[in-house]
């Protein structure tokens, strides 16, 4: 199993229909929520998590604010902080406040919509999962066990929400437009590399190679190279039940990274 | 004479010149003295080309670095360094003077300036070069201050106060030396501001004439702008111009018209938006103009360096200004009325279609900014922009640094002027950010690339093109000896051969080049300097 960091969400959240679900104050396109998503996962996941509520008696999502309801409040207070509270100013202007709002005014109607409204899953029947049936360790790493070939879930409750996490199994496709992404290149003797693409030049490129080697590869001794275009990871959609879905979303949910444990 | 007299004679003339203040002879005859780098694109006529010929296409591979100037700052190094007599000046951003032994790196003195906090630079603060004149440096400031100090031992001499900070103002360019002048424009077109180029006396700071670069009541052009839209319609000025000493005219690109992505509010051309102007040097006066965006929508600045050249334009001598267009179109100009000569698209450019026979661009239908956001090519950031180019009039080619194929998503929005506030009404989508940070480049083709580009000067044909992964910020130096120098934000520095594009010799500098090459010589031995990072470096042969 691969999934996608943390790229998914622009996908689905396109997919939504805008009208209906926005705030009756402003009339967001499609465009300012993708957008806000963007900045959120930027500027405010770190403290509010990837659902917005692991601020204490914030529920982002859910519109539970403790101080502010309208939309021009929200945008003052991620603009100019909050005082007294660990809310910061945030360099953000004004009209891009507004797309962090239009994604937080929408983040409630785009998750539970699936096989995660369905059933409620267990962490540990999902770990189980995960590292059996699922196999999902043969490219996924978790505090350091498990391939290294594709994403390193340790963080990734940090990061993901549980909507996105299911679409990645679900849909791997949605979600290829990683930090690092899925990168093959075949060289002048016909060896094929693949990897994750870390960075590149006019002349070298840097992978995490299958192997979990870093590597830098000279552009001279390659006879093509690119970005896969589809995700190398299967579908689940037909792999696990709707329950054992659950399981792993809340397990993947409940990786934290190494303090987290 | 004796030969006694004659060497004597020679010290004399060799020690004057050591020591001799920049006048504006010497200003305006600066490519006779190509081991100095007198003005901010090496001489007035905006070429940022040398005749030094120690460095050759045959050794450059030999470059060494010889030495390195770690600022003391973070902010991003965008000066091109100025080198008078063996002394190199350049400003540690954001507004700092220093003077450094162009052989060795040595500081000399340092001018400390702390900008006021109501300054605010819409991207970055940055400054990209001194002016000088005599024994005085001119700077401006992001706090839309202009100082002069003193070229010998960093003592200010005056501190004038152009236009205010908190009203969005900012000056980030380098002065332009014309006589007994310092001319300059204010930055601030993010912010509602109504531009400005103004001279200013070398000696007192006394203001001289000032050209509103956005006509007011009673004045021809001021039908472009409906209503009040005029007072805050932008038009900034940040980039140096150029001088052509026969027709006594200044050039200066001028900046995006205000709010930048909604243009409702100022129906019209908003002249003197994305235009190019000559001004009479003397009193300012506006000789002419030509458009190249007009009513802009997509923060199309024409700010890029309007370089001057003599050329033979279809098979008659013309007096030529060339100029690599934020729009995605080089140009070619008259520069003694105007005339527009050439326009070409030197990447993708789907914004206009071509031009009627007054040289004004033919709009696409459905190419502006929406609520839902348009695609547009170029992007937002400009097939070209504030990075120099250069034109070699021993190849005849015009080199821009370029950014091929990029694109934005333009989306309008609804946003009142508030002073001192960001004055954009909308925003763009694009795959390639105004500043790289520590970002690794994970990027696919489709989101473009950088590029150095080189055209016929004349025609604007395409020659050669030598493409990057990522974009660039680099300016470029081309050399009589076809040497071609730039960087990008790949962290590279290198030389290509300017009549063919080929690399003939690179270094990896640690730190994205945002600033214009330049070249000077101490004791004979030719240098090549540029600023990556936050370090200047210089490099000579082994």
């Amino acid at each position: 199993m691969r999934v996608g960091v943390p790229g998914v969400i622009v996908v689905l959240l396109l997919a939504v229909s805008a009208g209906p679900l926005f705030a009756q104050q402003h009339n967001y396109t499609p465009g300012d929520i993708e957008e806000g998503g963007r900045l959120y996962r930027i500027n405010c996941i770190g403290c509010h998590g990837p659902e917005g509520n692991l601020v204490t008696g914030i529920d982002l999502g859910r519109n539970r604010f403790r101080r502010v309801s309208s939309d021009e409040e929200i945008v003052d207070a991620i603009m100019n902080g909050v005082p007294g509270t660990g809310m910061p100013p945030n360099a953000i202007t004004r009209l891009r406040s507004f797309n962090v709002v239009a994604y937080l005014r929408n983040m409630n109607a785009t998750s539970g919509v699936r096989s995660v409204a369905a059933a409620s899953g267990d962490a540990a029947r999902g770990k189980a999962l995960f590292e059996g049936k699922g196999a999902c360790n043969s490219c996924h790493r978790v505090f350091g066990a498990g391939s290294r070939s594709g994403p390193d879930l340790s963080e990734a409750g940090l990061l993901l929400r549980a909507i996105e996490v299911e679409t990645s199994i679900l849909d791997p496709d949605a979600s290829t437009s990683t930090a690092s992404p899925p990168f093959r290149a075949v060289k002048k003797d016909g060896t094929v590399i693949s990897g994750l693409l870390l960075n590149q030049d006019m002349f070298t490129v840097q992978i995490l190679d299958a192997n979990g080697a870093l590597a830098s590869i000279a552009r001279s001794d390659l006879r093509e190279s690119g970005l896969l275009k589809s995700s190398p990871m299967p579908s689940y959609r037909d792999k696990f039940t709707p329950q054992e879905l659950a399981d792993v979303i809340a397990y993947v949910g409940s990786l934290r990274g190494a303090e987290g444990q | 004479m004796k030969t006694g007299a004659v060497v004597c004679s020679m010290m004399l003339a060799v020690a004057l010149s050591l020591h001799a203040q920049v006048t504006w002879d010497r200003l305006l005859n600066a490519s006779a003295e190509p081991q100095n780098w007198l003005t901010h694109s090496g001489t007035v006529l905006g070429q940022r080309y040398s005749t030094l010929a120690e460095i050759t296409p045959d050794n450059v591979k030999n470059l060494d670095l010889k030495w390195v100037f770690q600022a003391r700052s973070f902010e991003k190094f965008e000066a091109t360094p100025l080198v008078v007599d063996g002394v190199m000046y350049t400003v540690q951003a954001p507004n700092d003077i220093v003077a450094l032994d162009a052989a060795t790196g040595r500081v000399f003195w340092t001018y400390n300036y702390t900008p006021s906090t109501l300054a605010r630079p819409c991207c970055g603060r940055v400054n990209r070069g001194v002016a000088i004149a005599g024994d005085t440096l001119v700077m401006g400031t992001i706090d839309a201050r202009l100082i002069a100090v003193d070229a010998k031992n960093g003592k200010p001499l005056w501190n004038r106060e152009i236009a205010k900070p908190g009203q969005g103002y900012a000056i980030t360019h380098a002065p332009l030396v014309i006589k007994d002048r310092v001319i300059v424009g204010v930055a601030g077109g993010e912010f509602g501001i109504r531009g400005f180029i103004a001279a200013y006396n070398v000696a007192t700071g006394k203001e001289m004439w000032r050209f509103y670069t956005i006509p007011g009541k009673g004045e021809p052009g001021h039908e472009s702008w409906p209503g009040d839209s005029w007072q805050t319609g932008g038009a900034s000025v940040w980039v140096t111009g150029t001088y052509d000493a026969a027709l006594n005219l200044t050039y200066w690109g001028i900046g995006n018209p205000g709010p930048d992505w909604n243009g409702d509010s100022r129906e019209g051309d908003n002249l003197y938006s994305d235009s190019v102007v000559a001004l009479d040097a003397d009193t300012g006066k506006m000789k002419w103009h030509y458009q190249f965006t007009p009513h802009d929508e997509f923060d199309y600045d024409a700010t890029q360096v309007p370089v001057l050249a003599d050329v033979e334009y279809q098979g008659r001598p013309r007096k030529v200004v060339m100029t690599a267009n934020r729009n995605g179109l080089y140009y070619v100009l008259d520069r003694t009325n105007g005339q527009f000569l050439t326009g070409k698209p030197f990447t993708k450019v789907t914004w206009m279609s071509g031009f009627d026979r007054n040289g004004r661009p033919i709009r696409v239908p459905g190419q502006e900014p929406t609520r839902e956001g348009t695609r547009v090519y170029p992007s937002n950031q400009g097939a070209t922009n504030w990075y120099s180019p250069s034109y070699s009039p021993h190849t005849g080619l015009f080199y821009i640094p370029a950014w091929d194929d990029t694109w934005s998503i333009y989306v309008k929005a609804e946003e009142p002027y508030t002073e001192g506030q960001r004055f954009t009404a909308g925003m763009h989508r694009s795959s390639f950010a105004l500043n790289r940070g520590i970002q690794n480049n994970t990027r696919s083709p489709e989101d473009g690339h950088g590029a150095v580009i080189a055209v016929d000067g004349t025609t604007g044909e395409k020659k050669w093109q030598f493409n990057f992964i990522d974009v660039t910020d680099s300016g470029v130096l081309t050399t009589a000896t076809d040497l071609l120098f730039s960087g990008n934000r790949e962290e590279y520095f290198f030389a290509l051969d300017a009549r063919t594009g080929l690399m003939l010799w690179k270094s990896a500098l640690g730190g994205a080049i945002a600033n214009g090459p330049m070249t000077y010589a101490v004791n004979g031995k030719q240098y090549v300097a540029v600023a990556a990072g936050n370090s200047l470096y210089a490099f000579g042969l082994r």
